[in-house]
């Protein structure tokens, strides 16, 4: 007699363990499989804008200093 | 511009002969390397080396005179052309060869679209003007007046190689002062700045050898333009001082390094890069540092790669050895040059001879030292470092951990020893080679992101390329002949005016103690009093006028330029003033210097 047992419902929601440890593996770990040519997968947004805003910052001191200089 | 142009056109007379040189000795090599660029640029390279050889035979024969070198130069410089009509024969014809096939593999990005290329490439050649004007001024920089160009006038005036004054230069460069006697002999000091600058273009295209296995070669030319908008670098450009000759054969030892560890090419790459190592620490011993990155990460490869272990141990050996044997020559022979490998074990020149004016003050002194170390992004390029961090957010290129781990720890060394920011330019190629490839991974970044990382590169570049267009503007009537350079020498340099009087007065067989030791300009012997201790302890004496002047002529002098500081730090009572005082004046003036400063300028013969 086959015995029909109820599979275990998936939780709606992971844990908060869980998304700190994809968040940590996605920023440390590399790709596991190698981006394709021409179609890699796109930077996350806060790395991106963190690095912009420092290129922003260090382009406002250079033009800030070069003013400077001129008067 | 007459003089301008005679100035460029003796420079480009110099280019076809180093070329002329270079190019059978690179053939020699056989590298089998069918690219246009590596090839000019290693001939270049090698062929510079090779004529600093051959200079250095004329000079140890007492030969440095107008007829052999203009013999030498017009034989090198028709060689140099047959070379280029062959060369340029040879590349119409030819079907391109299996290497350089394989040195051109897809890449996982897209090349550059059109605009990009066209502003950098713009800015660059902006860039490149700017220093050309900057050339084309007579040199008047106490770095130009009192560096390798003063030593390659001292050849000149002796017609051999001699041994300087030990406390004279602070680090004294051979190779290069061999090339500014080859320029001196030809123009003088205008083409001898040229040599400068054409060097900063050979540093580009060894830039871009060196990128365009990692990056490709479209994107190894932004690399390449980049280094050139480097502030201090492009500044440099148009000095006669060494530190672009140590970055530009620094790069090509590690470009040819690379062709041969990292992407696996013929092993007498090794033998390209000792010979072009050897002639960067001949240039400047700093360079003998990148043997320690260079080296640790030749291990690791050498680890990793069993297969290739003997190829790689027997390459590293040869190319150690090819570049100690070239670079221990350059610097310990001839004997004078070992004073100044001495000096430079300290890393530091005397302080006596920090100041223009052997009686300068502490402040003045002070200042200049600031000058020479000016801010730490000025010389490694605030495009390049701001961009840099970009490497841990990007992709791993291959190779480009290697090139980052190289620079830093060049760079690391570099400031842990000396302290002079201008020895970190052989790391500026190699930090431009790493901003590219953050650059090119912009693509992957959010739109707006990178739209504003863009616009802060685009501001920062043109930033560097309208500061150095700025300061050529203070040469631009000189460099383009509307004024004349006597003028511009009576404006800009406070000794013209002694040293113009002394080349119609004096005798050839003069010999001048001058307390200025910018005395460039000056046709006789001259010794600046800062070389010496018996001489400083002479001018803080309080010996008689006519104990001063007799022990000054028993030593040889003849005649004496006196620079002393007026105004609020005024003149000091010395013996070299009275005895200026109390003798009949050949000139008497006043000038104020580049951070000026005022000076009495006299010049008196010892009687």
């Amino acid at each position: 007699m086959i015995a029909f047992i109820r599979p275990p419902e998936e939780s709606p929601r992971r844990s908060p363990l869980r998304r700190v440890h994809g968040l940590l593996g996605a920023a440390l770990l590399p790709p596991r499989t190698a981006p394709p040519a021409g179609d890699a997968p796109p930077i996350a947004g806060w790395k991106a804008w963190l690095f912009a805003g420092w290129l922003l910052a260090v382009a406002a001191w250079a033009g800030l200093q070069a003013v400077a200089a001129l008067f | 511009m007459g003089n301008s142009l005679l100035s460029i056109f003796i420079f480009a007379a110099i280019v076809v002969a180093a070329f002329g040189l270079g190019r059978p000795l690179w053939r020699l090599l056989g590298t089998n390397d069918d690219d246009r660029l590596t090839t000019t640029a290693f001939s270049l390279g090698i062929g510079l080396t090779a004529a600093g050889c051959v200079l250095l035979a004329l000079g140890l024969l007492g030969m440095f005179r107008p007829l052999p070198i203009v013999v030498l130069t017009m034989v090198g410089c028709c060689w140099g052309l047959v070379e280029i009509g062959n060369e340029s024969l040879r590349l119409k014809t030819r079907v391109p060869s299996l290497d350089a096939v394989q040195d051109l593999p897809e890449r996982p990005w897209p090349e550059p679209n059109r605009l990009l290329p066209a502003v950098v490439l713009t800015a660059a050649a902006a860039g490149c003007a700017s220093s050309l004007l900057g050339a084309l001024a007579p040199p008047t920089a106490e770095a130009a007046l009192a560096g390798p160009l003063d030593l390659a006038k001292r050849f000149c005036v002796e017609h051999r190689i001699v041994e300087p004054p030990s406390g004279m230069y602070a680090s004294p460069s051979l190779p290069v002062a061999l090339w500014y006697v080859w320029a001196s002999t030809l123009d003088g000091g205008v083409c001898a700045q040229l040599i400068d600058w054409g060097l900063g273009l050979l540093l580009t295209l060894a830039t871009v050898v060196l990128a365009s296995p990692l990056l490709g070669r479209r994107w190894a030319w932004i690399a390449g333009a980049m280094v050139v908008l480097t502030p201090a670098l492009n500044q440099q450009m148009s000095l006669p001082t060494q530190y672009v000759a140590l970055a530009a054969l620094a790069t090509l030892a590690l470009a040819a390094w690379w062709r041969a560890v990292a992407h696996g090419g013929d092993g007498r790459w090794f033998v390209a890069a000792g010979l072009t190592a050897g002639g960067a620490v001949g240039v400047h011993p700093t360079a003998a540092l990148l043997a320690l990155p260079l080296g640790a990460a030749w291990v690791w490869t050498v680890i990793r790669r069993k297969e290739q272990r003997h190829f790689l141990l027997r390459g590293g050996a040869a190319t150690m050895l090819i570049s100690v044997a070239v670079g221990g020559a350059l610097l310990t022979f001839p004997s004078g040059n070992r004073q100044g490998w001495q000096g430079q074990q300290g890393w530091h020149a005397p302080e006596r001879s920090e100041g223009r004016v052997s009686t300068s003050d502490h402040a003045l002194r002070c200042a200049q030292g600031r000058a020479a170390k000016n801010a730490f992004s000025d010389h490694l390029g605030l495009v390049l470092l701001a961009a840099a961090p970009g490497v841990l957010i990007v992709r791993r290129l291959l190779g480009l951990w290697e090139v980052a781990f190289v620079a830093v720890a060049f760079a690391a060394l570099v400031m842990s020893i000396d302290g002079d920011a201008r020895l970190l330019f052989p790391a500026v190629p190699l930090l431009s080679v790493a901003a590219v490839w953050v650059w090119i991974e912009l693509r992957r970044f959010p739109a707006g992101a990178r739209r504003a990382a863009v616009a802060a590169l685009a501001l920062m570049l043109a930033v560097g390329a309208a500061k150095s267009l700025v300061r050529s503007s203070d040469v631009l009537r000189v460099s383009l002949g509307m004024e004349d350079r006597e003028s511009y020498l009576v404006r800009r340099e406070p000794t013209y005016t002694a040293a113009v009087a002394a080349n119609h007065l004096l005798r050839p067989d003069a010999r001048l103690l001058s307390q200025d030791r910018c005395t460039f300009y000056f046709d006789c012997r001259t010794t600046w009093t800062g070389a010496d201790e018996r001489l400083l302890e002479l001018e803080r004496s309080s010996m008689p006028v006519g104990e001063v002047s007799k022990r000054l002529r028993e030593a040889g002098y003849t005649h004496l330029l006196l620079a002393e500081p007026i105004g609020k730090n005024g003149r000091r009572d010395s013996p070299l003033s009275r005895l200026a005082d109390a003798s009949s004046v050949l000139t008497d003036y006043q000038r104020r210097d580049a951070d000026g400063r005022a000076h009495r300028y006299r010049l008196v013969p010892l009687r």
